[in-house]
């Protein structure tokens, strides 16, 4: 046995801490940190992971047939490299993404064919309407871009998402702390007790979604979250009807791992709510085992909004299904000055004169 | 003629004192003297009764006397003349002289506090601190009345802290700040609402951001934790050792130990 096995570090200072014969417990020499043998213990066990463990089954997905494909056309963006399919009545001119110029592509090639779709509840003309709301009321918007401002197209697309339904189950151990203060004639004393504390559980996910196109931002889709399943129907080639949908560039593995940061994220909140009664409470090791594991294909209702300002573009996004509107706005540096000196000046002399009065009072 | 008519004062001023001085242990003076003549009489009896109040409750004497100049009296230190007016005015309770005397001078704009017995240990030098400031934005402003009701207030509350054992040490000093902190504090106030308003009208321009949680795909009624223990893992004790809850002495000419200090205002 090498001597590194019998070395514990205190986790106050980090110095070597000693058995105390007296206690029965390891104490620190140096800053009298005190650990239970019970802690010890288990700290030799814990050979735990901060993993996620989990196989998605993708079985469900399947592809095109040759009578859907019959009705579809695709076309390729010159700029972006982007491949959208709509149906053969639909032309698409310009690219949704970057607004470049879009051409026929000589051959539609199979693809994953969607196992649901959610159809557009909202048109086009809600979507200009959401964005003049989404304008109002912002201070410091440039007002040139809230008067000339003017969006060239607006396209309804139906953005490829990957759906992932998943039960977790997980180990988590956390550590909390409580602290006891009380003082003599000389000195304040704080003591600060470390806790393990153990939680597992089991919570159920279902369609969680992941961007599966690489030209779509994904910040931008998961800020119009969240997406209704109950309104999904079964994949008609007919929902595409007058809209586009942009084909998945990026396949179901290259989306796993964005669906369990998330599932682990929720899955570690869930059960750090069951830990009460500590004042301070830390995530120290987690294991999330993922069963039931599906991954689904499907199609979102997005219509996209691009606009130019001082040679920067900025994308507007609304959920075809809710109405909710995003879109990051530009600021007016030279207002938020002329606003930020102004209140300073004005809540300094009001803070002036009430400091007058308070400091009658004493 | 003016200087015939100071130099009258000066010896009559001498005469009392040095009469009151030789007679100090027969006759204690008032609690409140004002030979500066800057209180109304009707001022002179409210605190007069304050103080009375005061020396009796806590059985320790508080004393205000009010000169134009400590020259008046023979001292050019106003700390000395506190200390021996106290000595020789009478003033004290018990055996130990327990009480203490504030002298303002007029001309100086001084105050001097002078303690003994129990006073100095009731007035500590944060107490004293305290004191000065309660009185200081009344000194300024030439409202002495309002000052010297301060000084009663004051001293009514360390006597009462340093009966209940708890005397006043650092972190707790006056709540009435310096009043030329009144422009930087009300500067930090204005930039901090400012940059709070304006930084909260740039975040309605952002509104595109990561979804971290997956917490609207919860599945309903799926939700099952089982609570897997929690033990004591160590503990740290922290100390950090306390002010102390001193009163700075001196000797009087007389022998006698004093506390207490001196602000000018």
């Amino acid at each position: 046995m090498s001597t590194d096995n019998l070395n514990y570090k205190c986790p106050s200072c980090g110095a070597s801490m000693e058995f105390d014969t007296k206690t029965q417990n390891v104490k620190c020499p140096f800053c009298d940190t005190v650990m239970s043998m019970e802690a010890i213990n288990k700290q030799d066990e814990n050979i735990i992971k901060s993993d996620v463990n989990a196989s998605w089954d993708t079985s469900s997905i399947k592809e095109f047939s040759p009578e859907e494909a019959q009705q579809l056309q695709s076309f390729v963006c010159n700029s972006c490299g982007g491949e959208i399919i709509a149906d053969k009545a639909t032309s698409a001119s310009v690219c949704p993404y970057c607004d470049s110029p879009m051409v026929v592509s000589d051959n539609f090639s199979n693809g994953l064919c969607p196992e649901f779709i959610i159809p557009f509840k909202f048109d086009k003309n809600a979507a200009k309407e959401s964005l003049n709301n989404h304008l109002l009321g912002k201070k410091l918007l440039p007002k040139v871009f809230k008067d000339k401002n003017h969006i060239d197209e607006i396209k309804g697309v139906y953005v490829p998402v990957w759906l992932f339904d998943t039960e977790a189950d997980a180990n988590i151990t956390f550590e909390g702390t409580k602290t006891r203060r009380w003082e003599d004639s000389e000195y304040s004393y704080v003591e600060t007790s470390h806790f393990n504390i153990e939680r597992s559980g089991r919570v159920a996910f279902e369609n969680i979604p992941v961007d599966g196109s690489s030209k779509m931002d994904d910040n931008l889709m998961e800020s119009i979250e969240p997406f209704y399943i109950d309104d999904a129907v079964e994949f008609k080639t007919a929902y595409l009807a007058g809209y586009c949908a942009d084909r998945y560039d990026i396949d179901v593995d290259g989306s796993i791992q964005r669906a369990n940061e998330r599932v682990k994220a929720s899955t570690e909140e869930v059960l750090e709510s069951s830990v009460v009664g500590y004042e301070t409470v830390q995530s120290k090791y987690s294991q999330i085992d993922l069963s039931s594991a599906k991954a689904k294909y499907a199609l979102y209702p997005v219509w996209l909004l691009n606009t130019t300002y001082n040679g920067n573009k900025y994308t507007f996004a609304m959920n075809g299904q809710t109405g909710k509107f995003v879109g990051d706005l530009p600021v007016d540096n030279a207002a938020a000055k002329k606003w930020f000196f102004s209140l300073a000046g004005g809540i300094s002399v009001i803070a002036y004169i009430l400091l007058f009065f308070v400091w009658k009072m004493f | 003629m003016k200087k015939k008519l100071a130099a009258i004062l000066i010896v009559i001023l001498s005469v009392c004192l040095a009469f009151s001085f030789a007679y100090a242990d027969e006759e204690k003076l008032p609690l409140l003297i004002d030979d500066a003549d800057i209180l109304s009489d009707e001022a002179e009896s409210d605190i007069l009764l304050r103080l009375s109040d005061i020396s009796d409750r806590y059985n320790c004497d508080t004393a205000l006397l009010i000169i134009s100049d400590t020259y008046d009296f023979g001292y050019d230190d106003g700390t000395a003349l506190a200390d021996d007016f106290y000595d020789y005015s009478g003033y004290g309770r018990t055996s130990e002289r327990d009480g203490m005397l504030l002298v303002w001078v007029d001309n100086d704009r001084e105050l001097f506090l002078s303690t003994r017995g129990y006073a100095t240990y009731a007035v500590t030098d944060t107490g004293l601190d305290y004191i000065f400031d309660e009185m200081s934005s009344y000194l300024y402003d030439n409202d002495f009345y309002g000052a010297f009701v301060k000084y009663a207030e004051s001293i009514d509350y360390l006597l009462e802290l340093a009966k209940s054992g708890n005397r006043m040490t650092s972190g707790e000093t006056s709540s009435a700040p310096n009043p030329l902190l009144k422009i930087p504090i009300a500067l930090a106030i204005g930039i901090l609402i400012a940059f709070i308003i304006v930084s909260s009208w740039k975040s309605q321009l952002k509104s595109v951001q990561a979804e971290k949680f997956a917490n609207n795909y919860v599945k309903e009624d799926t939700i099952d934790i089982r609570n897997g223990g929690e033990y004591f893992m160590y503990s740290h004790v922290d100390k950090t050792k306390k002010a102390k809850q001193e009163s700075t002495t001196h000797t009087s000419s007389s022998g006698a130990t004093h506390g207490g200090g001196s602000k000018k205002f």
